[in-house]
Parts: C-alpha cells; structure tokens; sequence
C-alpha cells in the first residue's frame, strides 16, 4: 500500500506567502509525481500556455503526469520510431488517436476538469495521466515529495491531492486550514509504499521489446 | 528305477519345487506390488491432479488475459453501460469457453455476470473479490494454492481466474468461471487412469454431491454417501460401488476461504486384478517354460551322467563278447572320461594277455615253436592254397630216438636243453613259408610248402644230416638219431587230421625201418591202424560191459573116463566186425592195458560156471588161459582166492594156463605170482609148450603141474614122424619132472590112438569136441558122463568124423 503524503509549508522568510506539501505513502515514504491543487477565492491561476506537449517517448508518456487549466490543447506527438494508438476513456476526455507515427497527430482539447487517465492500444504499459484541474493553483511533487507553492496562506481554502496510484479515484481534498496554518501540509494518501506508475510490462510485450532491441 | 531315472526325478523335483516356490513367493509380491503400485498410483494420481488443475489454472489465466488485453473489450468495459457490458462478457467468455463471466469493479463490486446465481455473497465467499479489494491493482501472484479458486453454483463447480481491466488504469476485473465437469474428468482420467469424481462436502448436513465423475450414475450416487470422503493425508481405503470394489482416496482441493471441494480418486480394483490375473498368467507360461526347460535340461544333464556309463555298459559288453579294439569315447567330464581310459586300459591288458594266452595256446613253451594246434591250423591253410594253385605239399613227422634215453639217464634240463637246440637247427634249415613244429615230447612236424615228392629225399637227407651233428649241453657232446615218416597232399590226403595220422603211421613205419628211417605213407596201412584202434575202443567197452562170452572145449582124460576137463575159451563176437580171434584182441588188451580187467572178468565168468556146474552134480576141472601181464600182477593170487572164495569153489577145479613165452619174460616176478596162485591149490599149466625158448633149468625151477604141448606138434602128428619123436620125449620129460601132459589139437584117432599110447594124460581137440556154449558144454558133459557111467570102456565120441571136426574148424575161423 502507498500513502501519499503532501506537505505544504510557508517559505521560512515569508511565511505568509508560501505553503509547502508533503506528499506520503501509507508508509511515510515521500511520494512523488503526486497532483497538488489549490482551491481559494483569491488565488491567482497558475499560468498555463494553451497547448501542452505529451511526448511519446521510449514507449513511455513523457511526462507522465501533466497538469492543466481546462481548455487546454495537449499535442501528443511521437518520438518513436514505432507508432502508437493512444486512448482514453476516462469520462473527462474520451479520445482515441488511432495509429500514428512520426506526423503529429491533432492536438486534443481538454475542455472538462477531471482525471484522464491514457493508455497505448499496442504497448499496455504505457499509462499517462492529464490532470484538468478545476482549482487554479497546482504543482507535481518532486523526489522528495514536496512542493512549494508562492501562495497566500490566507486565500487558502481546499488542498487537493491525487495520485496515479489512487486509480480513478477522487483526489484526497483538505479543508481545515489549521492543516496548513504552519504554512506546511503533511498528506498521507491511502496508498502502499511503492511506485505505482511503475507498471510491469506484459510478459508478452517484454518479449517482443527484446525482441526489437 | 535306472539311476538315469532316479537323477532325472531328483533333479526336476528340485527345480520343480524352486520354481513353485519362486513362483508363490512373484505371485505373492506382485500383488502386493501391485496394490502398492495402485496406492502409490491414486496419491501419485493426487498430486498429477492438483498440477493439472494448477497448470489449467494457468493456461485459464493466460486466455482470460489476452481476452482483458483485447482494446475493444476495454472499451466496452470502460464506456459501455449494463447490458453491453454483459454481452461483451458473455461474447468473449464463450470464446475461451468460460461458463461463468463476471466484471468486477476495482472497489470489488459485483458490476455484472452471466449467472445471476453468482451473487455478491458467492463472489465474496470464493474469496475472489477480497482477493481483489486486498491486492487492489496488483494481480494474484501465480502459484499460490489460493490461486485457484473453485466456485460452486447450483450444483456446478468452476475454476475460477480473474484478471484486471485496465484501460489504461485498472477499472475492473474480469472473472471467468470455467466448469469442471465430466469432460474434464474425463481429459483428467485420460492423463491418471484412474476413475474420479468432484465432489462438494457439506459436512453438516452431509449433502454431498458429486459435481463432476467418469463414474456411472449409480456409483456417483454411491460415492456421495460414502464415509471416507473426508479423508486427509495418504488414505487409501477400499471402497465397494455398485459396479465394482475400488482402492479410493479422496483429497481435499484448497479453495479459498472454503475447503468444501474435493476429489474422489477411485482405481477399479478389477483393473488390479485383471493385471494380476495377467501377469500370473504370463508367470504361469514362464513357469511352465520354465519347468520344461528343467524337464530337457535335466534329461540332458541325466543323460550327459548316464550316456557315458551306458556307453561304457555297451563297451564291457562288447569287451566279454571278445571286440578288443574299440575307440572309446564317452564325454560327460573328467571322471569319466578318467573311467573310460581305465576301460580303454582294461582292453589293451586283455589284448596283450588274450595274445600271450594265444601265442601259449599255438606253440610250445619249451622250443617256442608251433605246437600240434597251430600245426593242424597251418596245414589247414596250406590244403586251401595248395588247392587253389594246384600244387603239393609235404607234412614229414619226426621222431628223435635215444632222446628218451638222455632224459631218462641225464636228465630232464639237458634234455630240454638238447631240444630247443635241435628245434632251433631245424628251423634253421626250413623256409620261412614252412611250419616246424613240436606235437610231442620228441615228436615233430615239419610242413613243407609247394614240395613234390622228388624232393622229400634230399629234405630228408639233410635232417639227418642236420641230427648226425652233436649237440653240445653243459659240456656234453650229445647225438640223437631221427626217424621220418611224410606224407604229401593231395596224394594221401585232402585234410589236416587224416595227412596227420598218415604221417604218424608213415613215422611208424620208418621207426621199424632198418637202416635209413625214412618212410612215406603207405596205402592201407592207415586203415589197419584205424581199425585196431576202433577195436581197442570196443574192447574196452565190451568187457566193461560185460559184452565177452566163454567157450568151453572139453578134454578126455586118458586114465580116467570119468574124469571132466574143458578150457574156458573166450570169445568176442563183434557187433559189426564179428568174430575177433582171440589172440589178437587179448594182445590188443594187453597193449591199451585192459587185460586185468579182462583176466578178471573170464576168471569170476569161469568160476561161476564151475560153481553151476557142481551144482548139477558136474565135478569140472576148468582151465584158464592167463596173459603174460597177468603174470606181473601181484594181486592176482588174492583175487583169484576171493572168486574162488564167494562161488564156494574149491581151487583143484581151476587150472591156469599160462604161456611159456610169459613165464620166460620176467621169471622172478611171475614165478612170485605163481607160487602164490599153486599156494592156493591153483594148478598151472604151461600152454602152447615147445614154441617159446624155456630152458629145462627153468621148467624145473617153474612151480607148476602140467605141460601142454603145443597143437602145431599134435594135429599132424600121426602122420609127422619128427612130430611123434618130440611129443613122445615131452611127455616123458614131463612125467619125469612130475608133470602131467596135455596134448591140444587132436583131430584124429590116429593121433588120439599114439598119444593114449604116449601114455599122456589128457587131449583136447575137434576129434573130442569143438569148443561149445556154456549150454552145449553142460549137455555134452552130462552126456559124457553118463557115457562114461554106462560103459567105460567104449569111446563116447568116436562118432565124430574127421569130415565133422574140418568143418567145425572152417566154421570157427
């Protein structure tokens, strides 16, 4: 099981303006890779340009995660030399981008907030994330689990934490501003110690890549 | 029972009782084996099912997840709604031939399934979807006994995999049942050969089922009430179903979180016993193969001990019926063949010996030469040749004289000695072709092969010349003379015995010859000999058997009338030959030396008749011619005195003539026998006197008491003035000396009347009367004495012509 811990804590000069998260597994092991929004009245959005690339890349999604404002154009094009199918069928984004190689295939607009989950037809292991967040503050752990946000500690109202690992699940939502008082979050999230991202390869797939090398 | 026999029944006995035995102590071991295989089997059975079902398991796996990979499946799961979804299951379940098909959310909610008998509960039951609530994304690890889960609904039992929907992320899980039914136990009997039977355990209310079985209805419904259903570990049990007894065990297939299914294995134990029945039968060949191949081998191993020694009976057979040259070889090991080499010895040591007693048997031991056997054989030998090439040969027979003397006088060594040296120089002189041989002590029989009569001289010649050299013995100069007698073939013979005998008679011949003794066969000669030989064997039997008869001639007392004399004459009248003069079978007598028994026989005859005669009031005096080697015979005396004796007749009725030839031969001896026979009152009387050479010394010194002149003297004498002149001076000569006379051969009256004038005592002849039957000698001595009686003076035979009396004699000749 991970938990994933979220820490947001005030910068120690300016505490007022800046709120650490600390993200944890179940285990107290720091989390990273996990999707922190920030819900307030008063919060500036953070800026997000319209198109949003998710590369195709060693038969992975790079990056893995991708946080955007709704509306947001994600390009998907492929670095590969072999081509991809990617899907989703998440309910915030339901698309399909049948086969293709190195032509970028058409960007696919993100216009509902919501999880969306995105696989590779011919290649199980790949698995992306493109986070459309409704809240206007959001940030990705780092390594270490944290992520320091340039926030007035004041404006704050909800945390929200999510990570691949929670599936489809709702993000994990922090209301109590005592939590963050201190201008630092801890957040555990209900997941076993372990990077879920890490997704073993079919078997079958595992022989055809050694296969191809 | 032949030991052949015997060594065969104990050798097939004791392999016979092996092999029973070995073949109770297999038979009994295979069927332990064999049950023990049959467990060993039904739990090697568990565990083959247990994989099978793991590997199954497995393979289950594998399609579900190919199928939950499938993109159009994903997205029926992830955008469709209830009923799709469902079809979408049942679509791709019965295409890896799922019977259930379930979608679970990843929250381990019931979303859908194809049984509406799999509620909620059931699920959660089976431990599946704990299984999924716990593990969450992550995928049962493989080999884990919980990994395979077995539902039970309505009666069906499912093995049951499940495998995660991601689309990408992981939405759901797909469950598929797959049923175990009698297919499967049937595929599963085919890998374990063993009958079995899935069964669903209640415990409590001992509802239990069988869910799937290659067994028959009614065992199925057998089973299900069966007791050891519940058996844990190694259990084998004997279980009877209706179509059989079956080894049975029963294991408990893990479920999760359940452990209310479990397998019947079941192995027929009609199978054990059919396999049994076959091996015992195939054992039952073997061991009847088996015995028959003891049977042969121990024949063959009795024959290799018995061949031998029935081989070896054969070969001692063979050797007692004379075969002494025989290979023999038997086989059959070291000691008989140790055996057969003794036999072989056996043989060459009677060969050697049958020799040495053969050669002893053909030749002389002294000279080493032939002897008479081998002779007759050579000869044999030479009349075939000389038949079939037509040629003569000659047979010689020799007889050494004075070589009886040497022996006699020098002795036997040097004698002997002088033969082998005498044997040696003739064979010196003969051809090799020719036989030298010794048939007697100094007999010799030399045959000449391929030689004619001319030339018998000249071999003679040289034999004699060859015996006129001296032989010198131990420093004696010794000589021995040779006499010769031969014969040749074919001229006096065609046959070895009869050329023998002929040479023998030749020999006979040249021994009596004067000057060269050197003699062939002479026509005839060898028949008189065969005849006196046949006579001298005829006499024998004849007086043995009493076979002699007496004649009496009576004689005429001149001085007294009344006085009776006869001589007992003894006649052989032979059965084929007829009549034998006298004088030749009693010098035959004398020669093959049966005269005493001849003597004796005439003498108890005589004796008798004297006694039968004095029974009839006949008062005879009986003379009896006595031979020459009676003379010799010191116990005549006591035998003439014990006849005399047992007939009760006095011994002036017995005169016993004797000639004067046998007086003169031994006169010391024979005047003992004499004085001994006048002892005992016996008269003697010279007989045939004045033809031998008795001096008158002697006839004075001899004891007797009567002369009898010779009938040459007396048959002429009246007309034979020379004959008158001797017979008158014998007679007075004898009366002189106290002597009577008788004169024999009187034939006339002439005579009779110068004799009664001579004054001698008595006569005897044809004038009186021939010699007659003892019943005509009784008749005319009766008659002669009643003659005499009547008138004593007159002639009583005076009747009687000389015509008569010279037919008489041509009668008796």
């Amino acid at each position: 099981m991970t938990k994933l811990v979220m820490a947001v804590a005030a910068f120690s000069t300016q505490a007022v303006f800046a709120l650490e998260v600390q993200a944890m597994d179940s285990s107290g092991a720091p989390l990273s890779l996990a999707v922190v929004t920030i819900n307030g009245v008063d919060i500036a959005p953070v800026k997000n340009s319209p198109t949003v690339v998710v590369e195709q890349n060693g038969q992975q999604f790079s990056p893995q995660v991708t946080i955007v404002h709704p509306g947001t154009s994600v390009r998907f094009p492929n670095r590969d030399l072999t081509q991809h199918h990617v899907y989703s069928f998440s309910q915030a984004k339901t698309f399909e981008i049948a086969l293709y190689g190195g032509e970028e295939p058409s960007p696919v607009v993100m216009d509902q907030p919501g999880i969306i989950a995105m696989g590779c037809n011919i290649h199980d292991w790949m698995l992306g994330y493109v986070y459309v967040s409704p809240d206007p503050l959001f940030g990705l752990t780092d390594k270490a689990g944290t992520l320091l946000l340039d926030v007035d500690l004041g404006a704050v109202d909800k945390v929200s934490v999510w990570h691949p690992g929670m599936s489809g699940n709702a993000p994990l939502e922090v209301s109590d501003s005592s939590r963050w008082s201190e201008g630092r979050i801890e957040i555990t999230l209900p997941l076993p110690q372990g990077n879920p991202l890490d997704v073993e390869q079919d078997p079958l797939q595992s022989h055809f890549d050694g296969a191809s090398e | 029972m032949t030991f052949r026999r015997k060594l065969q029944l104990v050798i097939i006995s004791l392999l016979l009782t092996v092999e029973v035995l070995t073949f109770v102590a297999v038979l009994a071991t295979t069927r332990d084996n064999l049950v023990e295989q049959t467990e060993q089997k039904l739990l090697g059975a568990v565990d083959i099912l247990a994989t099978a079902l793991e590997n199954r398991h497995e393979e289950l796996v594998a399609s579900v997840r190919v199928l939950t990979a499938d993109f159009g499946f994903k997205r029926a799961v992830a955008t469709a709604d209830g009923p799709t979804l469902l079809s979408a299951l049942g679509n791709h379940g019965a295409r890896v031939n799922a019977g259930l098909a379930a979608f679970v959310s990843a929250s381990g909610e019931l979303v859908v399934s194809t049984q509406s008998a799999l509620s909620q509960e059931v699920l959660r039951a089976s431990g599946i979807t704990g299984l999924a609530t716990d593990m969450g994304d992550v995928e049962p690890q493989k080999g884990a006994e919980q990994a395979h889960p077995i539902v039970i609904l309505q009666d069906h039992a499912y093995q049951v995999v499940m495998s995660p929907v991601r689309a990408p992320q992981l939405i759901g899980w797909v469950v598929m049942g797959f049923e175990i039914n009698d297919a499967l136990a049937q595929r599963f009997q085919a890998l374990i050969n063993v009958d079995l039977a899935f069964m669903s355990l209640d415990s409590v209310s001992t509802d239990n089922r069988v869910l799937a079985s290659t067994l028959g209805v009614v065992d199925r419904g057998v089973i299900s009430r069966s007791e050891h259903l519940h058996l844990t570990g190694e259990d084998v049990v004997h279980e009877s179903l209706a179509t059989g007894d079956f080894m049975f065990t029963a294991h408990r297939l893990s479920m999760l979180g359940q452990d209310n299914f479990s397998v019947i294995l079941a192995n027929p134990l009609d199978s054990i016993a059919k396999a049994f029945a076959q091996i015992r039968f195939r054992l039952l060949l073997i061991l009847l193969f088996a015995i028959a191949l003891s049977w042969v081998g121990a024949l063959m191993l009795a024959r290799s001990v018995s061949g031998p020694l029935y081989k070896l009976s054969k070969v001692a057979r063979k050797i007692s019926h004379g075969d002494l040259h025989q290979s023999i070889a038997v086989g059959g090991g070291a000691e008989m063949e140790t055996l057969a080499r003794a036999f072989v010895d056996m043989q060459s040591g009677i060969r050697d010996q049958q020799a040495q007693i053969l050669h002893q048997a053909h030749h002389d031991s002294l000279t080493d030469l032939p002897n008479r056997l081998l002779l007759t054989d050579r000869i044999n030998n030479a009349v075939a040749r000389a038949k079939r090439h037509g040629r003569r040969f000659a047979l010689m027979m020799l007889k050494l004289d004075g070589h009886r003397d040497i022996d006699e006088t020098i002795g036997h060594e040097i004698s002997d000695q002088l033969l082998a040296v005498v044997s040696q120089r003739m064979k010196s002189i003969a051809r090799i072709s020719d036989t030298v041989a010794r048939i007697g002590n100094d007999e010799f029989g030399i045959l000449l092969e391929e030689t004619e009569l001319d030339w018998v001289p000249d071999i003679g010649d040289r034999l004699f010349r060859l015996f006129s050299q001296s032989v010198e013995v131990d420093g004696l100069e010794l000589r021995v003379g040779v006499s010769i007698g031969y014969v040749l073939f074919p001229d006096h013979g065609d046959e070895a015995e009869l050329l023998l005998r002929r040479a023998s008679v030749a020999l006979s011949a040249a021994i009596d010859l004067d000057g060269l003794h050197l003699a062939g066969y002479q026509a005839g000669t060898d028949e008189q000999q065969m005849l006196r030989l046949r006579l001298s064997n005829d006499l024998r039997q004849t007086i043995a058997q009493g076979g002699l008869t007496l004649n009496y001639q009576p004689k005429r007392n001149f001085h007294d009338r009344q006085a009776l004399a006869v001589e007992a004459l003894v006649r052989w009248i032979h059965p084929e030959l007829g009549f034998q003069p006298p004088d030749e079978f009693v010098e035959l007598a004398e020669r093959i030396g049966c005269i005493q028994d001849l003597t004796s026989y005439v003498l108890s005859t005589v004796i008798d008749q004297i006694r039968e005669w004095r029974s009839d009031g006949l008062d005879v005096v009986t003379s009896v011619n006595l031979s020459a080697h009676d003379l010799a015979n010191s116990a005549l005396p006591a035998t003439v005195k014990k006849l005399l004796g047992e007939a009760n007749v006095p011994a002036r009725n017995l005169i016993l003539e004797v000639t004067e030839s046998a007086v003169i031969k031994d006169a010391g001896f024979a005047h003992q026998v004499m004085t001994g026979l006048r002892d005992l009152g016996v008269a003697l009387s010279i007989d045939d006197f004045g033809t031998g050479h008795s001096s008158l010394t002697q006839l004075r010194s001899m004891p007797i008491d009567e002369l009898k002149i010779d009938k040459s003297f007396v048959m002429e004498l009246d007309q034979k003035k020379g004959d008158q002149i001797i017979v008158n001076s014998t007679i007075n000569l004898a009366h002189n000396l106290g002597l009577k006379v008788t004169a024999e051969g009187v034939e006339n009256l002439a005579s009779q009347a110068l004799l009664e004038s001579y004054r001698c005592d008595l006569m005897q002849g044809y004038l009186l009367s021939r010699p007659l039957d003892p019943a005509a000698a009784t008749q005319w001595l009766k008659d002669y004495q009643h003659a005499a009686d009547a008138q004593s003076d007159v002639e009583p035979l005076s009747t009687i012509g000389a015509e008569n009396v010279h037919k008489m004699r041509q009668s008796q000749l």
